[in-house]
Order: C-alpha cells, then structure tokens, then sequence
C-alpha cells in the first residue's frame, strides 16, 4: 500500500482479512447460526434500507505486525468512481494516495435537533417542550429495519394458539414463549441487526467496531432475557446489565414499555445476578447495553403484548384484529376493557414454543425518542435508592483492610494482631492476599483499627517508580514514526499522566463464605467472570457461588473488575463470617484501578492544501483487560478482520478510528509495563488518542492557513460527522469575538457508532486562573460548552443530555485538573481534595446539550462518547487563549497542588471538627 | 458502652455507642438510616452531608459523643417532614430537572443544597454564580449543570413562596 512508510509489506498477512470479506459478500445468510464474520459487511458498506447503494466501498483492512506493535493500513478506496473490490483471492492493487480536498457543503435536511441550555441567565425549557420532536425527520434514510413496513395489523394470527412456522420477514423476529405459570416471554434474536456501515469510509471500526464484537457475542445467547407479565399488571425485566448511573434501566423500560403499551413507570427493571448461560450478554461495557438489547428487549416485549391481545381476543370471543393495547390495559370492542394482568395466566404457554412477531413501526413510537426522567429518581432524591453498602445482611459486619504504602506491597508480618483484635468492636483481624482485614462494628471501628495495626511490607510491583522513570519507559517503547522524505508535516508529542477511574462509591461487597457455599452482593459489570473467579479461589464449585448484582454508585470502568468482591470472599471465608467490605476513599485512590499514563506523538504530513497521511504511536503502561471483556476477543479474536493481535490491540484498533480523510494513516499502540492496577477509564484511549490527534488537527489547520473548524469539516468524512460539527459551531457562535486570554475550541470525535462535536470557552485570563479556591485548583475555567450529538436514535434524549453532561465534565477534568502523582512507588492523592476531579467551582456556567434528530435508525453508543471531544475542545482553546499548545495532561501536573497524605498508617483518622462554627 | 441521646429526624434516638464513634457510622452502622454516604469520611466530599438544627454538617466529622439531646439531626430521609410534604420543594426541583445518574451523592448534594437556599433567604438575597461554585459537593457523574439548575429553580420557587411562608419557606 502506499504513502506508508515501506510499501513493500502492504500485503503481509492479508490472508484472513480478504477471507473475511469473501465471507462478508458471498457466506452466511442472515438467518445462518451467528458469527462475526457476516456481520462485517467489509466489501458491502451499505445495507438494506439505502435504495440506491453508491459504487464507493472500501478495501480491506490490513494489519501486519512489526514486532513492537501492530499495524493498521487502511487503503484509502472512499472515491466515488471505485468498483467493488475483486473477489476471493484477488489481490487488492495498490493505487496512488488521492489527495482529499475540501468538499462541497452541502448539507443533508436534517431535521431539527433537541436542544437543552444549562445557563446562568436562561430558564431551561420544560420537558413537555421536548416531546413534540419528529424521529422521522426523513423517513427512509438509513433505516434498515424499516421496509417492508409491517404494522400490528398484519401481523399474523396472534394469540396462544400454536402456529405454524411462520416466514420471517426483514421486520419480523422470532421469540419464545416459555412455559410459566403467568405470561413469559423471550428474545430469541435470529436476525442480527446488520453491522453498521452507515459511512462509506476505510475504517476499521465503521467496518466492525468493539460494539459489534460485543454485540456478536452476544447473539447466541440473547434468547435468554425475559419480560415477565404478572396477575397484578406488572410487567418485570431482569437486566443482564449493571446500572451505575448510565440510565439503562429506565431506557430498557422505555423500550418495554413502547412495544407493550403500558406505562414506563409499570415496568420493573432490575439487575440480574450472574448468569454463566448468559456467557458475554452479561458485560457492560464500551457504552454497548442499548446498542446491543435494542432489538431483543423489544422482540420479547412485543410478543408478550401479542399473546396478551390473543389471550383476551379469545376469553372476549373477538377478534383479534379488534382487540388493543393501551396504557397498560387491553381494550376490546363494545367497551371491553381490562388490565393486562387480567389475562397474565391465559397468555402463559403450558409448553415453550416460538412465535414470530412485529415490531412497532418507527413512526408509531410513543415512548422511544421522548425525553423521560430516570425511573429510580425519586428513590435517588429520597435516599431510598439502595447500594451495596446500604443492604442489610443479616451478620455482615464492617470490614476495611490495612493496605501497603506502596502499589501491591505484600504482607510480611503483623506484630500486634492480637492487640487490634481486641480493640473495642473489633471482631476479626485476619490476613489476606492484598493486605490485613479487620471487621468491627462500625466502619469507625475498622478505620481506627486500620490505623493501629503494626504491619511489616513487602515490596510492591512499581516499587521505586515515579510519573519520570514511566514516562522514560514509555517513549523507549514508542514505535517509530516516518513519513515520505520531503513531506511537509506537523508534529506533536504528548504525554497523559496516570488518572484515577474512582466513582464516589468505593469498591465495596457483601460476602458471605459459609458452608460450602457463597453469596456475593456487588455492583459487577462482569459478574461472570467475577463468579468463576471467586470460586477458584474459594477452592468451590462455581455452582455453589451466587453473584447478586447490585445498583453502583458511579462505575466510569472501575466496576468492570471485581477487586473488593474477590477480597470480601476471601475474608469472609477466612473469618467464617459475613463481611460488608468497603475501601477507604484513600485506599480506592492508591490501591484502586488507574487510567494508565500514556504518550501519543502524532504526524500529519501535507503538500499545499493537500493532506497526504496521519501517523500516531501511542504508547502506554498496560490497560488491563482481563475481565471478560478479554474473553469475549478471546472467543471471537479469531473471526475478527484484525487476526490474533492480542486484546489490548484489538481493543485498540476496534475502538479507535480516524474521522478525517487524511489519506493514508496509520496508529500503533503498544503497551508495556504491567505492574500497576489499571483499568479502561470511561471512553478507554479514546480521549487520549483524539486530544493528541485533534490538537495536531489544529496546528495542520494554522500551518496551512485555514479556520479549525472549516478545515475539520472540509475533511471529515461523512454528512454525519459534518452536520453535527456545523451545528456546534452554528449554537456555539464559532469565531465570535472574545476578550484576550479566552479563546474557543472545537473538536470532533466518532465511536460507538455515534458522532459527537463539542465547543467550548476557555478562559486563561490571570484573574480567572487564580481565582482564589480553598484545598481545590481553580485554574482556567470552561465559562460556555456546546456539545452536540448524533447516536443515530435516541432511545432517551434526556438521558442522553445527562451522559454528555457527564462526558463534559470528565473532559474537562482530564484536559485541566485531574491525574495522579506516582513517586516512589505510589500515587500520592488520597482524597478527592488531592485528586481534582471537576468541581463546581470548574463547572460550565453555561451548558447546551444538542440531540441530533435521528439518522441511522437504530441506537449509537452513548455512555462515554462525549469524553474525547470534550477534552479535546479543552485543550484546543487552551492552545489557542495561550499561544502555547498544551503537551502534557493535565495541565496542572507539573504542580503539586496539595499535601500528601501519610502513606503509613494508609488510612487517614477521621476528623473531630465537623460542628466547628455551628455551634 | 456510653449511651447517646439526640433527635433524628423529629424523634429521640438513644443509642449506645463509643464517644468518638463518628455520627455517620451511629447513624449508617447502628441505626440502619442509610441516606448519608461515605465517600472519603474526611469531610471533603460531603456526600454524607446532612443537617444539625438547620444547617449543613458532615456527621462523618461529628464524634457522637459531641451531640446534645436536644440537637436535632435532619438526614435526607427526614428532609420532607421539615417541609410537611412527601417530598421537600428541592427534591421536587431534583425530579423536575432529572439531576440524578447514579444517585450516590444526591442526597448530599440536596441537603448542601437545601443548606444554601436557607441561608440565602437568611440574608435576603439572590443566588448567585459565585454561590453556586462554592458547593463543594463531589459529584462524579458530572451532574454538576443540573443541580445548579435545580438549585436555581427550587430558590425562585422560594423566592416567591417567601412572603406567605418566611424565609423558610424552601427549607
């Protein structure tokens, strides 16, 4: 291929990848046993539902590996006058790079989209204002499931009677319905939604992307989520999901509640305990849930109405034709009327068997696409919502453990176990893998014991380490970057510190190890994996350990491992007691999982107005993956266009994408370093990744004199992209003028399918960066942000507005405040008054949310895609309000803006002052 | 063991309990009144925050024995009594503009919140942005817009139940 450094390896290990695509055209059915691979449509970027399929495609993706890390090349064959590529066997030709020029501006009718103002000086618009918004802005763009069109009406003979086998259209899907004493129904998902191509482009990730993966693994086994009617009208779901605040809970009872035509606020929807039958479809992850339940959710559901409405067509002897659902009741002619409840047990199968049924038709949604509130608030507002440190376990007692003053010190010896053992409350001091439990009566009991043990460590496994000697190791490992010889390019190199993923809730779990037997209370995003874990270590049967998962208080990828519940197993066992394990803020900060320090160095090479190839190396300490999110590729890794590259890699290449058509491009990552505790933070490299590539977007921009913002538009690559970037330069005022010192940026970011651009204002000026804050950093502060978004459909926009409220000020805290200091073998922060997380005192005056009107059909992911460009903007406008473009993240770390705590007792003691000036 | 006497949430608890045992583990551990949260139990992150006669304190901060029988002790789950409703107007305003995403810190940040209308209506005056920065309420979901909204919207609501009910009005 070309325009790559060495154009000689092009082709090197191809083989698999062309195997795919053969596969991807000629293979499987769409009703075939699922696999990856026919969901990857490599050489058929359009699907059904796009009449007119253009002549553009895009070749194979190729990767060939270079020993320090894996290459991506992606030909560039996004020209509109490129033929299908040949079929099996043929090799690709390589061609010269074509130089991607400005394009026309024409921009697609997009409706009008939603828009919420966070402002000092505005009143935000009542929610009742928000619902009038048409879904089908443009009725046949993108819609895959839409044509033919299948109403209820036509659906065939509903109604308990068995029927026969019936053909299964494009909008029809089959589902079960299980024998049950009340009315059971299941998903049985055979026709995968198509893999998403909206965007004729040669990337990877619009090809097939971590969701599909994700997705894909979990098809065999989607049949096995159930929505449940009850005698009382109560429609139950059990979510194979974690809720940590995302809002998946109320948008799957939104859903439920759109295909079986009952109330929101009548759909319970709680959290699953591990299923091991549920294998993958039971990780939440890569902002997947919606994404992946869509269709399954709605398939049970809409069948559970069916049955209903044949249930009552036969207990009324009407027909069935006459016979509705409507909030939440079954209407009949001549008046007939009665809860669904009323005909629970009737619509109940004495044998399982399947039935195929219709989905509701986009344009009847009623409840899908309208803003709802979260269907847990009230319990949030009135300290009813339940935790897991909330639950009451009968015997389950306090439990801290004594942690190292260095990351995974070990436990040498305790010189006065006995005499902490017998401090008041105390009732077990025992010793474990990661430290010296104690159970006492009271979480105050445990930290004052904490405080009093006398332990001698070992060392740990970043001993001597400091944020100097990673960043040393780091660019050693970089992978080269070369461009051709007398290319013009720019240039930037980037560092990002260590950052800690902790949610407010700290690691915590409920553990009872008694009798050969275990139950577990957690908020787990893996609970499979979790399972299989604590029973090997517990030395039981996996069958005699339960998992229940409980609401979290915040995840942003920490709540994928399950560190604490493992722990509380083990002590429990130990003390042959019930244990409730919670983490001192101080320990979550130390101990806890970290975002891994990283640098990216980026180039971007050009010939006059032309853009003729991006290169990026980032390099990082090791992100562990090793929670079932490492099983799904290790499942799936070999059906996957990108070969046996290893999961971070593929997780990597599967997530990572380049918006802009920069001709040839390539990105490494490679990872070194596995000694300390890490994680994938919200968004995983995504807001590294696109912060380094879009403040070099920015300097490409200046060096060939053009605006950042109509360059970036002039080289996106899809209507998508550009629409939602031209509307956050249209709401966000782009080049208004603004005092010296504060300046605007603007980035760009697409994954999960999604496309999202944010605009802010930051201001640099002295009086505002040292504003006078106490124990906090005030710093520049972002005074206005404008994000803008485009998830394809919006299930909930108001949940929606809520994530990109969050990803924001993540952004935000990323660019500016937030990272660990790691010095001498520890992180330094052990309050949230060390580790700046955004404040109030940070946070936007002025916020406007902006939801684009839907253009794909079918939900995007959500839950993190709004980190990366808000970072990104971030950055852009300090680079711009100071004439300095920012090289290392956050901005603040070269300054230690606090006191560090002792490290030795690891927790701090509880302060005595709290009523001082109150009385 | 010392016994505690105190009132929470309109009625007298008694409670035995270390001197030093710090409010929030009385009130988390012994009494089951589960509203206030631990987030870092050094008084920075304030989601345990509650009330004491009115006014904004971190019981994980308080030593037990440092309470007097007549004090009384508001946590989130008796915050709408004070207002004789089912639901405090603050709460209200938290439900209007869905402010919560996991929900942990929320009562915290709505007794702050309700902390800070109080005592604005004490001086007669208007929230402002500077006030409004100065809550130190971690919430690390990024709830941050909305509560100022909610904030801004339950203190006009105040403001103009104010002449009929009193400065209390909000709280």
């Amino acid at each position: 291929m070309r325009c790559v450094e060495g154009t000689g390896r092009a082709r090197a290990g191809n083989a698999q990848v062309e195997g795919e695509a053969r596969r991807g055209r000629e293979g499987c059915g769409p009703y075939d046993r699922p696999m990856i691979s026919r969901r990857i449509p490599l050489v058929r970027p359009y699907t059904v539902g796009t009449a007119a399929a253009p002549s553009r495609t895009n070749g194979p993706a190729r990767l060939r590996s270079e020993g320090r890390g894996v290459e991506l090349e992606i030909p560039d064959t996004n020209r509109p006058d490129r033929p299908l590529p040949p079929g099996r066997g043929t090799v690709f030709p390589c061609h010269p790079c074509p130089p991607r020029r400005g394009r026309d501006r024409t921009a697609r009718a997009y409706g009008a989209p939603v828009r919420r103002t966070y402002a000092a000086t505005r009143t935000p618009p009542h929610p009742d204002e928000q619902t009038g918004r048409s879904l089908d802005t443009e009725p046949n763009r993108g819609d895959r499931h839409r044509a033919p069109h299948h109403g209820r009406d036509t659906a065939p003979a509903d109604g308990p009677a068995p029927d026969g086998p019936a053909p299964v259209g494009r909008r029809r899907f089959l589902g079960l319905v299980l024998a049950a004493p009340t009315l059971v129904t299941a998903a049985e998902l055979t026709a995968a939604p198509d893999a998403r191509a909206d965007v004729p482009s040669p990337e990877i990730t619009e090809l097939v992307d971590l969701n599909d993966v994700l997705t894909a693994a979990a098809l065999p086994t989607s049949g096995l989520v159930t929505v449940r009617v009850d005698e009382d009208g109560t429609v139950s779901f059990a979510l194979p999901r974690a809720e940590v605040g995302q809002g998946i809970t109320t948008s799957t009872a939104m859903l439920i509640a759109e295909e079986l035509d009952v109330p929101v606020a009548r759909v319970r929807v709680t959290l699953a305990d591990a299923r091991p039958e549920l294998l993958f479809n039971q990780l939440t992850g890569a902002s997947n849930t919606t994404f992946a339940t869509f269709t399954p959710i709605r398939v049970a559901a809409a069948l559970a109405g069916r049955r209903l409405r044949g249930a009552a067509a036969a207990g009324w002897g009407v027909p069935v034709s006459q016979v509705r659902l409507r909030a939440g009741a079954v209407v009949g002619p001549g008046g007939r009327s009665a809860g669904i409840g009323a005909f629970a047990k009737d619509a109940a199968a004495v044998r399982t068997e399947r039935a195929d049924v219709a989905l509701k038709p986009r344009g009847d949604f009623a409840v899908i696409g309208r803003p709802h509130g979260r269907v847990d608030a009230l319990a949030a507002v009135t300290g009813r919502k339940r935790f897991t440190m909330d639950l009451d376990v009968p015997g389950a007692l306090p439990t801290m453990v004594c942690r190292p003053p260095t990351i995974n010190g070990r436990v040498r010896s305790v010189a006065n176990a006995d005499e902490v053992r017998a401090m008041p409350g105390v009732t077990d001091v025992v010793e474990i893998p990661t430290g010296v439990a104690v159970r006492a009566a009271t979480f105050g009991r445990c930290v004052d014991a904490v405080r009093a043990l006398e332990v001698s460590w070992a060392p740990g496994t970043a001993e001597g380490k400091s944020d100097e000697s990673v960043r040393e190791s780091l660019r050693a490992a970089e992978p080269p970057i070369v461009l051709p010889p007398l290319t013009k390019s720019v240039e930037g190199r980037f560092t990002f510190h260590f950052r800690g993923n902790s949610a407010l809730e700290p690691n915590c779990a409920i553990a009872d190890v008694r009798d050969g037997r275990a139950e577990i209370w957690s908020s787990l995003k893996s609970p499979v994996v979790a399972r299989q874990t604590i029973a090997a270590a517990l030395g039981l049967p996996v069958g005699a350990v339960t998992v229940h998962v409980t609401e979290g208080g915040g995840s942003f990828g920490r709540k994928l491992f399950f560190d604490a519940a493992l722990e509380a197993a083990r002590i429990s066992q130990k003390t042959g007691k019930p244990v409730k394990l919670m983490w001192h803020r101080a320990d979550d900060s130390r101990q806890g999982r970290a975002h891994p320090m990283a640098t990216s160095r980026v180039r971007i090479g050009y010939v006059g107005n032309t853009v003729v190839g991006y290169q990026q190396r980032h390099t990082g300490v090791a992100t562990d993956l090793g929670h079932g999110l490492g099983e799904v590729f290790t499942a799936l890794a070999a059906q996957l266009p990108v070969g046996d590259i290893g999961f971070a890699q593929t997780f990597f290449h599967l997530s990572q994408s380049l918006p802009y058509d920069f001709g040839a491009n390539s990105r490494l990552l490679n990872e070194v370093d596995k000694g300390f505790n890490t994680g994938s933070m919200r968004n995983v490299y995504s807001p590294d990744v696109a912060c380094a590539r879009e403040l070099v977007v920015d300097r490409l921009a200046a060096a060939m004199g053009r605006d950042p913002m109509e360059f970036r538009r002039d080289f996106l690559r899809d209507e998508r992209s550009r629409a939602v970037l031209d509307k956050a330069a249209e709401v966000g005022g782009w080049g208004r003028e603004l005092p010296e010192g504060v300046a605007q940026g603007i980035a760009f970011h697409s994954e999960y399918h999604s496309r999202n651009a944010v605009l802010v204002e930051l201001d640099c000026r002295p009086e505002t960066v040292d504003r006078p804050i106490r124990d906090g950093v005030g710093g520049p502060r972002v005074t206005r942000a404008v994000v803008v978004v485009d998830v394809g459909l919006t299930v909930n926009p108001r949940g929606l507005e809520a994530q990109m409220l969050g990803c924001l000020m993540d952004g935000i805290a990323q660019t500016l405040t937030s990272s660990l200091h790691l010095r001498d073998g520890h992180f330094l922060e052990a309050s949230w008054d060390n580790y700046f997380y955004t404040r109030q005192w940070n946070t936007p005056p002025e916020v406007q949310v902006v939801v684009m009107p839907d253009t794909t059909g079918h939900p995007g992911g959500a839950g993190e895609l709004g980190v990366a460009a808000a970072m990104a903007a971030v950055a852009c406008a300090y680079g711009r309000a100071t004439g300095t473009m920012p090289t290392s993240f956050p901005i603040n770390h070269g300054t230690l803006s606090f006191e560090p705590k002792p490290t030795v007792p690891p927790v701090p003691a509880s302060p005595t002052d709290g009523l001082d000036g109150l009385r | 063991m010392p016994a505690h006497t105190f009132r929470l949430n309109g009625e007298q608890v008694t409670v035995e309990a270390g001197d030093d045992e710090r409010l929030l583990w009385v009130l988390r551990d012994l009494l089951g009144v589960t509203g206030p949260k631990y987030g870092c139990g050094i008084n920075v992150c304030k989601a345990c925050t509650s009330h004491l006669n009115g006014r904004a304190v971190n019981p994980c901060s308080v030593p037990v024995g440092q309470l007097r029988p007549d004090d009384e002790v508001t946590t989130i789950e008796g915050l709408a009594a004070t207002a004789g409703a089912d639901l405090h107007p603050m709460q209200q305003a938290w439900l209007d503009q869905d402010v919560a995403q996991c929900g942990y810190c929320q009562p915290g940040q709505i007794m702050a919140a309700v902390a800070l209308v109080r005592e604005l209506a004490d001086e007669g005056r208007e929230i402002t942005d500077a006030d409004l920065d100065g809550i130190r309420n971690i919430c690390r979901c990024g709830t941050y817009p909305r509560i100022r909204e909610a904030i801004r919207a339950a203190s006009r609501a105040a403001g103009r139940r104010a002449p009929a009910d009193g400065p209390d009005g909000a709280g």
